[in-house]
């Protein structure tokens, strides 16, 4: 079905054409969502009236005269971690029930004055905590290929949003792969920029140094259109890159003479959690197609990638138990009271509003900083993490960009994993390493095994994103 | 770092500020000793010298001019508090120093 | 040390030698307009909960960006004092539950801080030396005597501080005092803070430990709860002597154990902070949310020129190179502002001397009148020029040297718009009389009938003189310039 519905670029040139309305062009979302979302579970709410209220406004101004926007009439998803004035953002916990942020995050404001149209808020596992989306607090999303099986996570809502046509763009956040492994499990292509490319304000923050808005799409060239409006520097984040957003225009372009970067670590079996003979299948076909297209492929290795797990967990858990340490009860959320004191009121709180992995991660978090264990803990990741980053220097320095699996399975069954949180940790191998090094990184639908699909993930240096989305767009001309 | 880290639950419970049952307790410790175990790994890691990387990304000293920007209205705020009390965030009774 | 500086507190019951050991810990609120990670604006006494926004109410998803003019007023104020300024500088996060504490964490400066060493020079000689100054962000405010909860208000939530702390260099309760007392001259000075205790935007803690003459350190008491400079001398002096009674106790169970003690001004006495508080540990570590500060060569430059004189050096310059009194010199130099005026009273042509007397018999005294409304001095609404001209008015004759007051008072009160300075003479009559042949004719006139009073100045009593002023003033209105007046009459007597 999704296949056949316009994406991005394309709702909008139907828009601006006059083929049809923002407005019909909405309701038809709205059905789709009416009719997928109970068994789905993609969106936790939708905003029918305000967003219907706004594509006739936009009809409205697109008929006397005004520019329409790179988005318009585009309607979008945000994961439930976004702050947009007027919606819930709860994180997927019950700490924020009902919870509506007093401002709106930068990113989606870019968004929003682009003329795209904010249709509702989605699943995601707890804060960011998961890559399943069963740690939602309130509902588990479901793969669209199978919906016995998950759709990734903690990105969840997002992906199967886009995966299923409810929606053709959607906002998640990738701080380990949040955005990529669900891309991958769903079918549909995920974006984690740079660190620093799109501002974060507005991100409940889970791993500060980590966390990235990353946009999902059907397309390559729908993730690009996204992109020209998502990124670029703003004076509210000092981490946001001092650079003008990117220009789809210099991602065109051919790959000859192109190297493309194997890591061997990832093809390994046993990295982690070993690959799945299907995976491993598809993306040596798509290697091939790489060399259709006049690239080389080229062995490198990443010496430190077994150790990435490890350093990533320990980083993300510590920065995570630190971000967390502002929900108390005393100023929003959900309050528990417990006795008489203070001290009782905070912890009553945070027992009741958190779940499991939440807890496990804060705790850990705690421990890998406190006194005693901290440079033998946090400092020490820190190290390793460097340690990362020059491997992917080194390996840039022999190729333009690499490509490895993004997952080492297909979309597992829900329950699989879900008792086993060290089983879940280990299947980020494959996508934490970006996150630690701040590159972009691509994860596109490269076939199916036995009816799931598979993503290929493509990676380059830092900054280098307009470089990336090039090769993941001709890989995907390629294959249409 | 030892190869099995003593964890002390009921400490950093108390500086997280979780109030964990004892079922949650006993469930808990396996799980978060087994998880270091494995992440315990880095210990082997030869790093030489190699220093600490925060953050990704090239620093630079982003900062603003001092010139005000509007407050948030303070009903807005006080409307998503739990228990606002006249103009003020309202908590349990406490003498002062840490809650 | 000078042999008269001895700073053994003897104990009168054993006789026995003991020194205190004393350091003192000094919030500063640095004089932006707005906080140190967000745009909100800081106004003491402000409405609960005005002054706030996503990031100082650490709402989900807001982020720290750096006061640029925060960073510069804390290198100017660790110039100031002398201490070195690291290259590059970065914050940390800081660990801790509280209600006043919105993120669970403070954004401060850990192994890193911007600043290392420095100090002040007391009077004796003796210097005091920081070991360290550091940036960091104020908390809210938890106001636990009103009602049955306690309250919370962020408007502080976020104010830039710098933490000033010393070597326990300090010996006794009037080190400390003095020490302030310099501390805030020379912020005050460098523009960096009002130093204003009353308005929170200077705080200070104590470390305390005593120690026979000659013995190891022992354990040291902090002291919170300190609102003045003088509660903090009393403190120091009531703690110090707790101590030493403690010891000599010579019961262990009596002696100080390392804790927090809070001072009671009514009481005059320091008493343990109730309730236990566990072991803390903050977890810092460097906040991924800021980027290293960078500090190099031309931003310090540029800062030190920032630095204006400091009142020390003013106040030598104006003794030895403007032959002002040690006094006149110490008054100028209560406040910034003021000296500030003296020097630009100068560059407007005016006297030193000249300038000196008005600013400390006049206009000084004009801070805290009600009919002139000036909350300090840096709001008088008299410029240098206008004083300049009044001064030229008396000099030359023109008004009575007594009416100056008057008119100046009267430009003060007119505001920017009213009358100027020519304006006011002429409304308010101030004019003199200068007129020669109208003062000898108001002369003559008094000289009428007043023989015995002539034949007295005549026969050497100068002073008889005085007696014809009044009558030619009451004839003039008051308007009659005294010194001619007294001329003519001269010459009229003598002819």
């Amino acid at each position: 079905m999704s296949a056949t519905l316009p994406g991005v670029e394309d709702t909008r040139a139907r828009i601006v054409a006059g083929t049809t309305s923002a407005e019909a062009n909405l309701r038809e979302c709205l059905e789709r969502i009416a009719a997928l979302n109970p068994k789905l579970q993609a969106f936790h709410s939708v905003a029918a009236q305000s967003s219907l209220a706004r594509a006739t406004e936009l009809d409205a101004l697109l008929k006397s005269g005004a520019q329409p926007g790179a988005l318009h009439g585009v309607p979008v998803a945000l994961k439930s971690n976004l702050c947009a004035s007027g919606h819930e953002t709860n994180c997927g916990s019950r700490l924020l029930a009902g919870w509506q942020a007093p401002y709106t995050a930068r990113a989606v404001e870019r968004l929003l004055d682009a003329g795209a149209i904010l249709v509702g808020m989605t699943h995601m596992d707890e804060f960011g905590f998961g890559s399943s989306g069963e740690n939602s607090a309130y509902a588990t999303a479901r793969n669209p290929h199978d919906p016995e099986r998950t759709a990734g996570g903690s990105s969840s809502g997002s992906a199967v949003a886009v995966a299923s046509g409810m929606v053709p763009l959607a906002l998640g956040s990738d701080t380990g792969g949040s955005v990529r492994q669900p891309a991958a499990l769903c079918g549909i292509a995920g974006f984690k920029p740079s660190y620093g490319r799109i501002p974060r304000h507005g991100l409940v923050a889970f791993g500060s140094s980590l966390d990235c808005i990353s946009p999902f799409a059907r397309s390559v060239t729908d993730l690009e259109c996204a992109m020209e409006v998502l990124s670029g520097h703003d004076a509210l984040d000092a981490t946001s890159i001092e650079e003008p957003p990117l220009l789809r225009i210099a991602s065109e372009g051919a790959l000859d003479g192109w190297r493309i970067g194997v890591p061997r670590e990832c093809f390994e079996a046993g990295a982690g959690s070993g690959l799945d003979e299907g995976v491993r299948t598809a993306l040596e076909a798509a290697l091939r197609c790489f060399e259709q297209l006049g690239a080389q492929c080229v062995e490198v290795s990443l010496p430190h990638l077994r150790h990435a797990i490890a350093t990533y967990y320990i980083i993300a858990c510590a920065e995570a138990s630190s971000n967390l340490a502002r929900f108390d009860g005393v100023r929003y959320g959900v309050r528990h009271t417990a006795g008489s004191s203070l001290a009782a009121m905070m912890s009553a709180t945070r027992e009741r509003g958190f779940g499991a992995e939440v807890k496990r991660r804060v705790l850990l978090g705690t421990f890998v900083l406190s006194a005693g264990y901290h440079e033998a803990w946090y400092q020490r990741a820190q190290r390793v993490r460097a340690r990362i980053a020059q491997d992917f220097e080194q390996a840039f320095e022999q190729c333009e960009v690499l490509v490895t699996p993004t997952t080492p399975s297909t979309a597992f069954r829900l329950g699989e994993k879900s008792s086993d949180p060290l089983a879940m940790y280990l299947s980020d191998v494959l996508t934490v390493p970006a996150s630690l090094a701040g590159i972009p990184a691509l994860s596109i639908d490269c076939g199916r095994t036995q009816g799931l699909p598979v993503g290929m993930q493509i990676l380059g240096p830092a900054r280098a994103d307009t470089r990336v989305l090039r090769a993941g767009r001709a890989f995907e001309r390629k294959n249409a | 770092m030892s190869a099995q880290p003593a964890i002390d639950l009921i400490r950093l419970a108390e500086l997280a500020r979780l109030s964990l049952s004892a079922e949650e307790q006993a469930a808990l410790l396996p799980q978060l000793e087994r998880i270091l175990a494995q992440l315990a790994e880095l210990e082997a890691v030869p790093l030489d010298d190699t220093p600490a990387m925060v953050r990704a990304g090239a620093a630079s000293g982003i900062a603003r001019a001092d010139e005000p920007q509007p407050s948030l209205p303070r009903e807005a705020l006080l409307a998503r508090a739990p228990k606002p009390e006249d103009d003020f965030y309202s908590v349990p009774k406490t003498v002062g120093g840490e809650g | 040390m000078s042999a008269a500086h001895d700073p053994a507190l003897v104990s009168p019951r054993t006789g026995r030698r003991w020194l205190a050991v004393i350091g003192l810990e000094t919030h500063v609120q640095l004089k932006t307009r707005t906080k140190l990670f967000c745009g909100c604006e800081y106004r003491f006494g402000a409405e609960p909960n005005t002054l706030t926004c996503a990031l100082c109410t650490a709402q989900p998803g807001a982020l720290p960006v750096l006061n640029r003019e925060a960073l510069a007023l804390a290198v100017r104020a660790g110039l100031a004092l002398g201490a070195d300024i690291a290259p590059l500088s970065k914050f940390d996060r800081k660990h801790y539950f509280y209600c006043d504490l919105p993120k669970g964490y403070q954004i401060s400066q850990y192994d890193q801080p911007y600043c290392k060493g420095g100090g002040i020079a007391l009077a004796s000689g003796r210097f005091i030396r920081l070991e360290r100054i550091h940036m960091e962000e104020d908390a809210g405010k938890a106001i636990h005597d009103r009602g049955a909860s306690t309250l919370v208000d962020l408007n502080r939530a976020g104010v830039p501080l710098i933490e000033m702390v010393t070597q326990a260099d300090i010996q006794t309760a009037a080190e400390a005092f003095e020490y302030l007392t310099l501390l805030k001259e020379r912020l005050q000075y460098a523009g960096v803070s009002d130093c204003d205790m009353e308005k929170g935007s200077l705080r200070c803690d104590v470390n305390i430990s005593v120690r026979p003459a000659g013995e190891a350190w022992r354990t040291k008491v902090e002291i919170k709860n300190l609102n003045s400079f003088r509660f903090i001398a009393a403190a120091i002096e009531h703690e110090a002597w707790r101590q030493i009674e403690a010891y000599e106790s010579e019961d262990p169970a009596q002696y100080p154990v390392q804790e927090t003690r809070l001072y009671d001004p009514e009481r005059n006495q320091t008493r343990t902070m109730r309730g236990k508080e566990s072991a803390r540990d903050y977890r810092y570590f460097p906040d991924p949310d800021l980027p290293p500060v960078v500090l190099d060569a031309s931003f310090l430059e540029r800062e030190r020129s920032n630095l204006s004189e400091p009142a020390d050096s003013r106040r030598a310059r104006y003794r030895e190179q403007l032959g002002l009194s040690p006094a006149d010199a110490a008054e100028l130099t209560s406040e910034r502002a003021a000296s500030d005026y003296f020097e630009a009273c100068l560059r407007a042509g005016i006297d030193a001397r000249d300038a000196s007397s008005w600013i400390r018999n006049e206009l000084l005294g004009w801070v805290g009148e009600p009919e002139l409304g000036l909350r300090d001095f840096a709001q008088l609404p008299i410029s240098p020029r206008e004083l300049s001209e009044v001064l030229e008015l008396i000099r030359s004759g023109r008004i009575a040297s007594n009416a100056g007051r008057k008119l100046l008072r009267a430009r003060a009160l007119a505001g920017p718009d009213g009358p100027g300075i020519a304006a006011l003479v002429a409304q308010l009559g101030l004019e003199q009389v200068q007129d020669d042949a109208q003062l000898e004719e108001w002369c003559r006139a008094a000289l009428i009938g007043k023989e015995k009073i002539i034949a007295d100045y005549r026969s050497g009593k100068e002073a008889a003189l005085n007696a014809l002023l009044g009558p030619v003033m009451k004839q003039s209105g008051g308007r009659a310039a005294p010194e001619k007046v007294r001329e003519i009459l001269k010459r009229l007597l003598s002819g």
